[in-house]
């Protein structure tokens, strides 16, 4: 019996360690490992001034360990991007920039972790204060990477640089073609994820542009082009934000609603429709309570 | 005549002490299982997530079929290798274990190749069987969920914050001790097969007449054992914070620590329920020579 125990424990132990031995380089521990390291990463508290020079440091050693160590892995990629992010946060410009370029260069097959690479690049060049030279790397950015999240926000992304640093002539030009780029992409991928994120993006531009008509005309059409519930869901708040809030339209957003409810009945979405009517409906209560207040005087 | 429960167990902790050999069909069902908990651990990694990762992905989606995700499903997919090997070999192997007891409580010399010729003639309906017994439990696990749930519910905003933050633990408790009151009706059947020999329906109608019968011996004989595997429900229960401050193979070595603990009170409650059995059909058989006198 005790034998049998013994060779139980032996038989169980060797399964692991082989298993173990077998995963050593592979992606199941390099997963393990680079969970760790984002661990640390993420409790380091934002504000440098705050953190002890060793915690970055520390994970700045670790992350370069682990690049080391696990070379092919789907986690080196995650791993690089960090620690470009972690030089840009130290403002060692130079590292960053060379690690990005780097990136670019080595995974350009995913176009996901390249965008955010030349998302770095170009923040760098931006803060060290040379902007002609991060207006390039946006550029490129915005051409070459058109279909990532990162790439189709630069359009927008430069814009908001002009306003926020009193450049209203440059703010509005760019914001003008950001307009037209995203209504041409959006045209060009209708019905797809892709179509609707640069509808999104086309909205929040005529919001910067202050051209509300637009931006309601823009969600119109996404409502009939993009019919899935889960497109619908942000397009519900959107109809709220534009033709109530900006546009004080409130029987038009009524009757979208409406129209909307029709087509979404039994569903999450039907309940969130139903709150924003529920919502008009007190909105029209009491500005009619209000008028009444005053006629009253 | 009150039947003694702290004799029973001290009879079948005696046979666990001094006859051994009695677990060793469950020793062998802990190990399979031990060996399945490793593979799927080991899962998403090299060689088996080749194998494992598309299904993964299909099933649970591609969160799980990377670190830490692939821990979280671990006791599910654990639950289907444990469903399997207990219908395939588990129920198997108690019954075998039940024989040896049987053997050995009667005085009477243990052929082991007679007893897995004499069971294997019997394998269809101990799988059959096997498979009833998951599908009840699965069932009765949902029923206890939902009941639980709308009971503690309404009561959220009253229940202590202690309460509240271990409420996983305790609702994990309740529905294992609900399943294995539940299970006192069946826990005969087996016994019933191996000594009487009778067909498997009339081993499970005998079993719950039995259990109906005597409902509280046998519960305290059965269920009170199984008190035992508490402190294992509750680091199951705990396992993500016990991930999150030891290290990921703390789940692995949880489970395997599990699987032993089950296995050896579930060895001790087999031989308990057939100690139960064979005392009580002599119990009756002496009433039967006395009321014939």
């Amino acid at each position: 019996m005790r034998r049998l125990v013994l060779s139980i424990i032996i038989v169980l132990s060797v399964i692991f360690a082989v298993l173990f031995k077998i995963n050593m380089k592979g992606d199941f521990t390099a997963e393990k490992d680079f969970y760790n390291i984002k661990r640390s990463y993420s409790q380091m508290p934002r504000n440098p001034d705050a953190t002890l020079v060793g915690n970055q440091a520390h994970i700045e050693k670790d992350l370069i360990q682990f690049i080391k160590k696990f070379p092919q892995t789907i986690a080196a990629k995650h791993a690089h991007l960090m620690l470009a992010t972690l030089f840009l946060e130290k403002e060692k410009f130079a590292e960053a920039i060379a690690l990005a370029s780097y990136i670019t260069k080595k995974y350009k097959e995913d176009a996901t972790i390249s965008s955010y690479a030349q998302f770095i690049k170009a923040q760098s060049y931006e803060i060290k204060k040379d902007w002609e030279k991060a207006l390039d790397e946006y550029d490129i950015l915005m051409y070459e990477y058109t279909q990532t999240s990162v790439g189709a926000k630069a359009p927008l992304y430069v814009a908001r640089y002009y306003a926020q640093n009193d450049m209203p002539a440059e703010a509005q030009e760019a914001y003008k073609k950001a307009a037209l780029f995203y209504d041409e992409l959006e045209k060009k991928n209708r019905d797809s994820l892709l179509g609707l994120l640069y509808s999104n993006l086309l909205v929040a531009t005529y919001v910067y542009l202050e051209n509300f008509e637009e931006a309601g005309k823009v969600v119109e059409g996404a409502i009939v082009n993009y019919a899935q519930p889960a497109a619908l869901a942000g397009l519900v708040d959107q109809v709220y934000d534009i033709f109530v809030r900006k546009l004080n339209r409130p029987e038009k957003a009524m009757e979208i609603y409406s129209g909307l409810l029709q087509k979404t009945q039994e569903s999450p979405l039907a309940r969130h429709i139903i709150r924003r009517i529920t919502d008009l409906r007190k909105r029209e209560e009491k500005s009619n309570d209000d008028r009444l207040k005053t006629d009253g005087r | 005549m009150k039947y003694s429960v702290v004799a029973n167990w001290a009879d079948s902790l005696e046979i666990m002490t001094k006859r051994p050999f009695v677990m060793i069909p469950f020793l062998i069902a802990g190990f399979l299982e031990a060996v399945a908990l490793e593979l799927i651990y080991f899962s998403s990694g090299e060689p088996l997530g080749h194998i494992m990762n598309p299904i993964i992905k299909k099933f649970f989606g591609e969160a799980f079929a990377h670190f830490p995700g692939n821990l979280l499903i671990v006791p599910k997919l654990f639950f289907f290798a444990q469903v399997m090997i207990t219908a395939v070999i588990g129920m198997f192997l108690t019954a075998l274990t039940i024989y040896m007891a049987d053997q050995v409580i009667k005085r009477k010399a243990i052929n082991i190749k007679d007893a897995l010729k004499k069971l294997s003639r019997r394998y269809v309906s101990i799988f059959i069987y096997a498979v009833l017994v998951i599908a009840l439990g699965y069932f009765l696990k949902i029923i206890a969920n939902i009941a639980l749930h709308s009971i503690i519910r309404p009561m959220v905003s009253f229940l202590p914050r202690m309460i509240m933050k271990s409420m996983t633990f305790w609702l994990s408790s309740a529905i294992f001790l609900i399943m294995v009151c539940v299970n006192t009706f069946f826990i005969l059947t087996i016994p019933i097969l191996v000594v009487n020999g009778s067909s498997m329906a009339r081993c499970i109608g005998e079993s719950i007449f039995r259990g109906g019968r005597n409902y509280i011996t046998l519960c305290k004989t059965v269920c009170t054992p199984f008190l035992l595997y508490i402190p294992i429900i509750f680091l199951k229960a705990f396992s993500t914070q016990l991930v999150r401050r030891t290290l990921p193979v703390s789940v692995l070595i949880v489970g395997i620590a599990g699987i032993f603990v089950i296995k050896y009170i579930e060895c001790f409650v087999a031989i308990s329920a057939t100690r139960f059995l064979l005392d009580t059909q002599k119990i009756k058989r002496r009433k039967r020579k006395g009321a014939s006198k």
